[in-house]
């Protein structure tokens, strides 16, 4: 197993490319409405044109309270000089982390479409390099440790806009990021909780709720990469870490057991079947439900799966969950049952069941 | 664009943009040429994702290589002629209000002709016919009397050509300046004349640049409007421009998006981002059949005073001394300056005397006020009364730089004495007759 933290812990010091105080808002404020497009450097791997067109149709809104905002977090002032006091803290935790401290601090953009960057990017630069930690595991390393600024939190959907409050961009972040050679959950937690000692020993950092946070990158060997973001709880992370990798484990088993079951490559077309006329007179009222609001209910025939779908990767978190979370986000599917679950518990007749059934076998 | 011998080379060793190529060492994806940037530089894309350019010499190796990358989907956009559409003529000065990506390079490049404006602001097309036109290249604070005339000439000409109006895409510094300079320069215009700009750089996300242009090419292509404005964000909401009279509108503001503002009038329209609604506040000069003629002279010799407490002689003594024909004094208050000295200095009797003494060389002095709100009056107390007798001409409220700009194209056009009437006349809307009482004069309401 290879695992990786970055840490993002909000810096004791006023924002770092205005003169602004790191405070919460209070008060009066104005109210800005935004729209942005898609510029270059953005694009990535992205089709250019879609991501011009998703960004058209974001339409933003800041709240920009008077005590804790001014005109450079609502882009209406070019930044200023960065924070030394920031710069201060950023280089104290560099030689912490026995990190070679950067001649020259550049600031790059990193950009971010979702609106809680007024100016549509993030600002980064490089504080350290190579940095290190003694663990009773042997040393981690730390390639990179960064001076940032924070983004703005959102407060929810108003009118079709996405909104957001200033309060909180700008402030100065610090990212640690250790390379991957973390070794196991309880190595993991060890590092946690040692780099947060090293950040809260400087006396500089911000304490409380959502001022630090902790990303993981967690690989079992076959497995993939996964990142586990925004841990808040320094004690939990040792258990993330064992429980991810316990669920890779788990999903690789699956994956053996159906190339074996499939005598190498697994396919079976994939076909999906419209059943919502089987469904017309339901009992169940989830099918009424979204039959009535127009959507419709398909299947598809999983052949050689079955037993499989109820194997539990996780804690109360079975693979047909690990299913319908993919289906969900990709496909805009409201969920997913299978034929390895009680289908009584959804209301679903078995006389229903048998006619799915019978429809997909014969398709 | 690739260069001829470029295009020709390329073509003859049969290869297309896309193709994997080795030119001078260098293997990669052969990019297409943006419009701007050398035509004699091959640009190819490496294997890390960089690119880079690499100049073609005459007789240089290049072999085509197996593989190529598909480019189809990063086509710049192709613009089709709607004839049921006015035509609009959007002419660059410089900067890069409009920088576009390249969808095939990544880069910003800035945005110049027809086809790259669309590519950048697609919704242009629904509004107008685009024409895209770089009459010059210069940031704004480096402008000079001859870039007013390029710019007058290149308007003259799209009008002739029977544009429904003109877009100028202008550095904000000193667009005040130019949307008073063409205000006078252009006689008896027919159509809108739109200057506008960005305050915040195009290659963010959240630039004011495409709004600005959206609703500015709105305003030239479908207003029942004659003469020349200025259309900028009206205030921080990506929600609406305001129009500006071009002789009455000021930049009041380093780096707000709404830094352009109505000097002691309200603006002349609102344009609406979204559904493009024009709503005129005012009365305004509509649409018409006027023959447009371009008084293009311009008096270089004129300069822009500000006057303060503590003043040396040296500062004023320059314009006669260097043989000035105008000068405008940016005034205290109503329109006053340093002129009456007490035992402690006469330093200020001397500039009193200076400019009575400018003055009748028969140097035109124009006083303006540096509050830039309200009107200048030079009746109300002695020392204004002594001006005028010294020679100064009273500016009747009008902005400085309007003043300024004013002055120089009244003394490159017209005689001395008929130059000094017209001061006083308004020509294009720059002298406000009237100021309403309004509760909040920076908002004008
Ligand atoms: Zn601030």
């Amino acid at each position: 197993m290879k695992v990786g933290i970055e840490i993002h812990q909000r810096l004791d010091a006023g924002k770092l490319f205005c003169n602004c105080p790191s405070v919460p808002a209070e008060g009066d404020g104005a109210s800005i409405y935004r729209r942005q497009r898609a510029v270059a450097g953005e694009l990535g791997k992205i089709d250019a044109a879609a991501a011009q067109e998703f960004v058209r149709k974001r339409q933003f809104l800041y709240e920009a309270p008077m005590n804790a905002s001014c005109l450079v977090e609502s882009d209406d002032e070019p930044p200023h000089d960065m924070n030394p006091t920031a710069i201060d803290i950023a280089v104290e935790i560099c030689l912490l982390l026995e990190a070679k401290v950067v001649d020259e601090v550049q600031v790059m953009r990193k950009t971010v479409i979702d609106g809680s960057n007024t100016g549509g990017f993030q600002r980064t630069s490089i504080v350290g390099l190579d940095g290190k930690l003694r663990t009773s595991r042997g040393e981690v390393g730390i390639p990179v440790i960064c001076i940032e600024e924070e983004s703005s939190g959102i407060l929810g959907e108003e009118g079709g806009a996405a909104k957001f409050c200033l309060d909180r961009l700008g402030m100065p972040l610090i990212e640690i990021a250790t390379d991957p050679t973390i070794v196991d959950g309880e190595h993991a937690q060890e590092v946690a909780e040692k780099l947060g000692g090293i950040l809260r020993t400087t006396g500089k950092v911000q304490r409380g709720i959502g001022t630090i946070r902790q990303d993981l990158n967690v690989s079992t060997e076959g497995g993939a990469r996964v990142e586990i973001k925004g841990a808040q709880e320094l004690k939990l992370i040792g258990k993330m870490v064992e429980n991810e990798a316990r669920r890779q484990k788990t999903l690789m088993g699956i994956r053996e057991e159906l190339e074996k079951r499939f005598g190498g490559k697994v396919d079976f077309g994939y076909q999906a079947v419209d059943l919502t006329t089987i469904f017309e007179n339901t009992g169940s009222k989830l099918f009424k439900g979204a039959i009535g609001k127009g959507h419709r209910i398909f299947g598809m025939r999983m052949p050689k799966f079955k037993g499989l779908l109820g194997t539990e990767v996780g804690e109360g978190r079975r693979f047909g969950t690990e299913l319908s979370d993919y289906a969900k986000m990709n496909a805009g599917v409201a969920g997913i049952m299978h034929s390895d679950e009680d289908l009584s518990k959804y209301g679903i007749s078995e006389k229903e069941a048998r006619e799915a059934e019978m429809k997909l076998s014969l398709e | 664009m690739y260069s001829h011998k470029v295009s020709e080379r390329l073509k003859g060793f049969g290869i297309t943009v896309g193709d994997r190529i080795r030119v001078s060492g260098k293997e990669g994806s052969l990019m297409p040429k943006p419009e701007t940037g050398d035509p004699d530089c091959i640009v190819i894309k490496l294997d890390n994702g960089y690119n880079v350019g690499i100049h073609y010499e005459e007789g240089m190796a290049i072999e085509k290589l197996e593989g190529r990358v598909e480019l189809e989907k990063l086509a710049q956009k192709e613009i089709k002629f709607d004839d049921r559409k006015p035509v609009v003529a959007i002419l660059s000065t410089g900067g890069t209000i409009a920088s576009r990506v390249d969808y095939r390079t990544g880069g910003v490049i800035p945005a110049f002709s027809a086809a790259d404006l669309v590519s950048a602001v697609p919704e242009l097309a629904n509004i107008a016919n685009i024409k895209g036109k770089s009459v010059m290249n210069v940031f704004s604070e480096n402008i000079r009397p001859e870039h007013y005339k390029y710019m007058a000439g290149a308007v003259a000409s799209e009008i002739a050509e029977g544009a429904a109006g003109v877009v100028i895409l202008h550095g904000t510094d000193t667009m005040h300046y130019t949307s008073s300079m063409l205000s006078f320069m252009l006689r008896d215009l027919p159509v809108p004349v739109v200057i506008l700009g960005a305050q915040r750089s195009s290659d963010r996300g959240s630039s004011d640049a495409a709004m600005n242009l959206i609703c500015g090419v709105n305003f030239a292509a479908h207003a029942d409007y004659s003469g020349v404005v200025v259309c900028m964000h009206g205030t921080l909401d990506d929600k609406f421009c305001h129009i500006h009279s071009g002789t009455r509108v000021r930049k009041m503001h380093t780096s707000r998006r709404d830094a352009f503002k109505s000097i002691d009038m309200k603006p002349i329209a609102r344009v609406d981002y979204e559904g493009g609604k024009i709503d005129f506040i005012g009365e305004h000069p509509k649409r018409g059949h006027l023959e447009l003629s371009v008084a293009s002279g311009l008096e270089s010799k004129v300069g822009l005073l500000k006057v303060y407490p503590g003043m040396r002689l040296e500062q004023v003594a320059l314009f006669r001394e260097k043989g000035y024909n105008g000068l405008v004094i940016e005034g205290t208050g109503l329109g006053h300056m340093p002129m009456k000295g007490d035992e402690s200095s006469d330093e200020n009797d001397r500039i009193f005397n200076e400019i009575r003494g400018l003055a009748e060389s028969g140097c035109l002095v124009v006083m303006t006020s540096q509050c830039i709100y309200g009107n200048v009056n030079m009746n109300v107390y002695g020392p204004g009364r002594d001006l005028q007798k010294a020679g100064v001409i009273s500016g009747q409220g009008m902005l400085p730089e309007v003043a300024y700009t004013k002055l120089m194209w009244l003394l490159g056009n017209y005689e001395k004495e008929k130059a000094k009437a017209m001061v006083s006349q308004n020509v294009a809307g720059e002298i406000v007759e009237r100021r309403e009482v309004a509760p909040d004069f920076e908002k004008g309401e």
